[in-house]
């Protein structure tokens, strides 16, 4: 009797203990493993006996087999051919991967969508010169590990307008520009659809603020994409412009206004043009304070896959007074136009303050949901309609032919909205993604064989591999700025050089601009240069001092490691070991930036022959 | 006879708050635990959590994880092995022969405890903000820091009870059986993917398990169990081993 | 100093008081071991009383149920009138233990005042000081402190409360003989403050030096209780010790004669009555000189009682 209360002690702890197993064991698997049956780890494989959401509907309980990437055929009475890993789908529901209609992605952002269920997105702004592999990208059926990207390039918008303030140069349209001329640059450039910002600020700040594009311009731009067999979509704030962009020819507006509710001539206007909407309530519940962001931080059946850098965007709040009634007025008028018939599309807007990539579109579903859209509906809104709507034809649905880009969750989305945010599992062109964000980080290239990266001999700007980009220290609130182009009389005697002149302001501590070279196919991914020794060019310039900047490292928010070198009035080569950057991991080069520095004052260099050699 | 000295106003808790500062010194008076308890968690995070990983989300991981494995060893060795040496010595017998307050021999260890736990998460912390470029809001600080001051408790009714079990030597093996496989095997050091598929299902079979998921609750990085899962198993285990514990040492002195 | 001082008046008058600590027919098992079979012991207030006894005889065990250690089978252990364990009870009592059992990283002054912080109304450090004699010692760590030095350390833990009551275990074990002469003069003082004083002690030279009464053990049981004057006489022996040639052996034959021996040149021989030894020793020897008689002592008595029980 004396050992009593040592075995009931014990016993107690047992128990416990065994209940914490049971309940939390199989959450620390590393993504997937164990918690839908066999991983498969190829592009072929069987999910049997799930709900299946085609796209456009439930379609009751069914077996999908996948092979190479594409679904081979789907049916409750499909049999699984031998062989095949199979996944338990039981209890469960596939969906398609999700399309988020409205992103801007650049760093993590494609990696952190895919991981939760987003497998393609619309960008709405950005730079061109990464179109031509985004393309590739998303004809590639490998095992990319990210989402696919559709993108509109620069975003259509007047000089200092809205979207010029985010560090690089945008391309702008003022009283003299020929907008004809100016989509055909647009288009040359790659764009899969035009985008143009309407916006003075007057919706959030009561008075104009801001340029933007009059209504005639708004006009003739849609037109000029049309003509090149672009659909062309708007961003505006207001009634008044959504209206006007509508009446311009539009096909879809990419963002509700909240200003005032839905009117009946809106809604005709609507489906007088066919347009669609992506009213994007996440971030206008963000805009009223609603805290749906932290919310979704913290949902756990959510928490195992996002990142910390997305947690930090979605626990982030929008400056200024929150406006409660914003939100409200969305939910109405998406109410309105979904009862009328308007096609409503799901989209993030990510990484504004309170949303994240991929996350926010389980937020934006459950939205759609309260503003009466059922829950089938607000499923296809991310599924087949934005495919439909956008000419994307091998997904957004679950049928024989389609890619495998595949969402399986627990329980069912048709009854309870929220379960999509219970993932079960996520494939993108039929390999499956690992749920954990520190898994699946972009393993660094090995560059291409030649040593010579730029000769600037080319009627445009490029690269043997890789690309070139303005860079200003803007992106962190500083004034300076860049501008670039090509020149004549190059190093050596050769034809042509690359000009970089602009002007540094105060405004940041340590003020940059100037070029930066990214090795690898999309900017800040690493490129493995350990086998390379110096990075060698030639310069002439205004005798200033300027800095070699070499970003590497894990981390895409690293600090870079610098070296100096002049610019005499005449061509001379420089020649830098890259072993000489200070702190430089030289296996995950990210980017190579040609800046100048303090002091300020205005600047002009001309760079040719650059060389990793 | 008697010097002329009026002594103070006899205040009953004057007792604990000397009992506990004097524990407190004589810890930091002894060299063999003051080094390892503070040093190994400040090393190890310095050379894992800043130097060998260049990531700021990493170095938030390790300073979670690290902070737990901390203040886990100034419990388990504090506790287990100094409650051995004490029993040995006789220093419990002393004591309940003494009128020392009620408990306050087992408060002081305890205050003394959580005093090093504060200092472990100080060091941590301040090498995180400066050199490992971890950025954290003032609550999180906070709750990291209360995290680890308190997570101090489960762990010493465990080395109480080890304490109370075998004598000092013996003690001090134990704990360090237990002390460190405990720590990798609750995802302290690296994440529990990494793990071998048997012992990342068991992992919440440790209580170290369960307070480095609410550290890193606090940091965003923890596997998404239940709060209320976490504070009950390390409840149940501050209780049971707490109880388990006093009926032996009220027994064999 | 002299060993045998002894205040006479003063037991009679304690022993009309309650006693301050108290057993009453105890008996305590440690499993099939009988550590106690039937004992009972008192301290009053002013007496010191010696308990004595082989080891295992029960001495540790009978402090430690009046110190609330533990618990007794049957039988009533009471302290001050209360349960040993209670704090008030506890507050009233000073203890040296055999095993020290303290803590070796503090300094001296740091032991001191945390222990008399447990007391309402503690002695003053200086007087704790100059009556364990630890003169330079106090800020001293406890364990770079010699054995002696460790032993007066404890002991003015013990009276650093101003007890009422002073359980001292072993006390000067390891002491030299300024040091117990010191320490045996303080508990003198104590006593006569009014302080009783429980004694456990191998040096039967020590019990009869401070004690009023002794209690002696042998396997659980009490073997005999009271005064040392008493306790000598129930022992009815002489010891007479000479310088002489005769022969041990030879003398040892003689009638009355309990046992001879020979020590380092002195002749010693234990007897139940000296005056017919004597004689026949001064008949025998007439070179015979160095002559003494005296009472058997208390380790004769000890031995005697305990023997005796052995036969009984």
């Amino acid at each position: 009797m004396k050992r009593l209360p040592e075995i009931l002690g014990f016993t107690i702890l047992a128990g416990v203990l065994g209940l914490a197993v049971a309940l939390q064991g199989n959450a620390n698997e590393p993504a997937g493993e164990g918690d839908a049956g066999a991983s498969p780890a190829g592009n072929s494989f069987a999910i049997r006996d799930a709900r299946v959401f085609d796209g456009e509907r439930g379609i009751g309980v069914a077996t999908v087999v996948v092979r190479d990437g594409l679904i081979e055929s789907v049916g409750a009475d499909v049999a699984v051919p031998d062989g095949l890993p199979v996944v338990d789908g039981a209890g469960r529901t596939l969906l398609p991967g999700l399309v988020d209609a409205h992103v801007h992605a650049w760093g993590d952002a494609r990696r952190d969508a895919v991981r939760l269920g987003v497998t393609t997105a619309l960008d709405m702004h950005g730079m061109p010169d990464r179109l031509p592999q985004l393309r590739e990208e998303r004809e590639s059926l490998g095992d990319t590990g990210q989402a696919d990207l559709w993108a509109a390039g620069y975003a259509v918008t007047a000089p200092g307008g809205h979207g010029t303030q985010y560090g690089f140069p945008v391309p702008a349209i003022d009283a003299d520009t020929d907008v004809e001329a100016f989509i055909g640059e647009r288009l040359e450039e790659g764009v899969d659809f035009i985008k143009l910002i309407v916006e003075d600020m007057s919706a959030y700040q009561g008075a104009p603020a801001l340029p933007t594009l009059t209504p005639n311009q708004v006009t003739a731009v849609i037109a000029a994409a049309h003509a090149g067999g672009r659909m062309a979509v708007v961003h505006a704030s207001t009634l008044a412009d959504s209206r006007q962009a509508l009446d311009a020819g539009a096909d879809g507006l990419v963002h509700i206004f909240a200003d005032r509710p839905v009117d009946q001539g809106f809604i005709e206007s609507a489906l007088a043009g066919d347009a669609f909407v992506v009213p994007t309530l996440s971030v206008l519940a963000s805009f009223s304070g609603a805290g749906e962001g932290s919310g979704l931080a913290a949902d756990p059946r959510l928490a195992p896959a996002v990142s910390a850098g997305q947690r930090a965007t979605l626990d982030a709040v929008i400056p200024g007074v929150p406006r409660s009634d914003r939100l409200g007025q969305a939910l109405a008028s998406v109410r309105a136009l979904h009862a009328a018939g308007v096609d409503i599309l799901a989209g993030s807007d990510a990484p504004n303050p309170g949303t994240a990539h991929g996350v926010t579109m389980h937020g934006e579903l459950e939205l759609l949901v309260r503003a009466g859209l059922e829950p089938a509906e607000a499923l296809a809104a991310a599924t087949a309609v934005p495919a439909r709507r956008f000419g994307i034809a091998d997904r957004g649905r679950i049928a024989p032919g389609m890619r495998a880009d595949l969402l399986l969750v627990e329980g069912d989305p048709l009854s309870d909205i929220t379960a999509t945010r219970a993932i079960a599992g996520v494939w993108k062109n039929g390999y499956r993604i690992q749920r954990d964000p520190a898994a699946g980080a972009p393993q660094a290239q090995l560059p291409p064989e030649d040593t010579l990266v730029s000769d600037f001999e080319a009627d445009a700007l490029g690269a043997a591999f890789g690309s070139w980009q303005p860079t200003t220290d803007q992106m962190a609130g500083g004034a300076s700025t860049v501008a670039h182009r090509l020149v004549e009389g190059g190093a050596g005697g050769s034809g042509g050089a690359l000009g970089v002149s602009g002007e540094i302001r105060p405004g940041f501590p340590f003020p940059w601009a100037g070029m930066m070279f990214f090795p690898a196919a999309e900017p800040m991914q690493p490129v493995d240069l350990s086998g390379r020794a110096e990075v060698v060019f030639q310069v002439r310039g205004d005798g200033r001092s300027y800095n070699a900047m070499l970003f590497s490292g894990p981390s895409v928010q690293s600090m870079p490691a610098t070296l100096t070198f002049q610019a005499g009035a005449e061509w001379s080569e420089v020649r830098l070991a890259l072993s000489d950057f200070p702190g430089a991991d030289l296996s995950l080069v990210r980017g190579i930036a040609f800046t100048a520095g303090q002091p300020p004052g205005a600047f002009e260099f001309h760079l040719d022959q650059v060389e990793l050699r | 006879m008697d010097a002329i000295a009026r002594p103070p106003r006899f205040l009953p808790w004057r007792c604990y708050l000397l009992e506990a500062g004097y524990e407190l010194l004589r810890q930091l008076r002894e060299p063999a635990f003051v080094l390892p308890t503070l040093l190994f968690p400040t090393a190890f995070y310095l050379l894992f959590g800043v130097m060998l990983t260049g990531n700021a989300a990493n170095a938030q991981y390790m300073l979670a994880g690290y902070g737990v494995f901390g203040i886990m060893g100034a419990a388990l060795f504090g506790f287990g092995a100094g409650i051995a040496a004490d029993r040995e010595r006789g220093l419990l017998r002393l004591k309940r022969a003494l009128p020392a307050p009620p408990g306050a021999w087992l408060l002081a260890k305890m205050a003394a405890a959580m005093a090093f736990a504060a200092i472990i998460s100080l060091l941590l912390a301040t090498l995180a903000a400066t050199l490992g470029g971890v950025a954290l809001a003032p609550g999180q600080w906070l709750l990291l820091f209360a995290a680890n001051v308190l997570g101090v408790l489960p762990f010493c009714a465990i080395g109480l009870y080890i304490g109370s079990l075998v004598g000092g030597n013996a003690a001090v093996a134990v704990v360090n059986i237990l002390f460190l496989p405990m720590a990798f095997l609750s995802g302290l050091w690296m994440p529990l993917s990494v793990l071998p598929d048997i012992f990342t299902r068991l992992s919440p079979v440790w209580p170290a398990y369960h307070l480095g998921q609410l550290a890193m609750k606090v940091v965003g990085h923890d596997a998404g169990g239940s709060t209320w899962l976490h504070l009950g198993v390390l409840g149940v285990v501050t209780a049971v081993f707490f109880m388990l514990a006093r009926r032996r040492l009220a027994a064999a002195a | 100093m002299d060993m045998t001082a002894r205040h006479e008046t003063a037991p009679l008058a304690a022993r009309l008081r309650a006693p301050l600590a108290r057993l009453q027919s105890i008996r305590k098992n440690f499993g099939p071991l009988v550590a106690l079979d039937g004992v009972d012991l008192a301290v009053h207030a002013g007496e010191v009383v010696s308990l004595l006894g082989a080891n295992g005889a029960g001495k540790t065990t009978a402090i430690g149920l009046l110190l609330g250690l533990l618990q007794p089978g049957s039988g009533s252990a009471a302290l001050f009138g209360q349960a040993p364990g209670s704090i008030q009870a506890r507050r009233r009592t000073g203890v040296m233990l055999q095993d020290g059992g303290v803590h070796g990283d503090l300094k001296v002054r740091e032991l001191l005042r945390l222990t008399r912080s447990y007391y309402p109304r503690p002695r003053g450090l200086g007087d704790c000081v100059a009556l364990a004699g630890l003169q330079g010692l106090l800020e001293r760590r406890y364990d770079k402190l010699s054995g002696g030095q460790q032993r007066r350390v404890q002991f003015a833990l013990a009276i650093c409360g101003r007890p009422q009551l002073l359980f001292l275990d072993e006390p000067t074990t390891g002491l030299d003989i300024q040091a117990r002469g010191q320490l045996w003069d303080a508990v003198r003082a104590l006593v006569a403050e009014g302080c009783g004083v429980l004694l456990t002690t191998h040096y039967l030279e020590e019990a009869e030096a401070l004690s009023d009464r002794v209690v002696v053990l042998d396997r659980g049981r009490v073997a005999a209780a009271g005064s040392v004057s008493d306790l000598r006489a129930r022992v009815a022996q002489r010891r007479v010790r000479c310088v002489s040639s005769l022969d041990p052996a030879t003398v040892s034959g003689w009638p009355q004669v309990l046992s001879a021996a020979r020590d380092a040149g002195h002749l010693e021989i234990v007897v139940r009555e000296a005056e017919p030894a004597v004689r026949r020793l001064l008949e025998a020897d007439p070179a015979l000189r160095e002559l003494e008689v005296t009472r058997a002592g208390l380790a004769d008595a000890f031995i005697h009682l305990t023997r005796a029980q052995d036969a009984a």
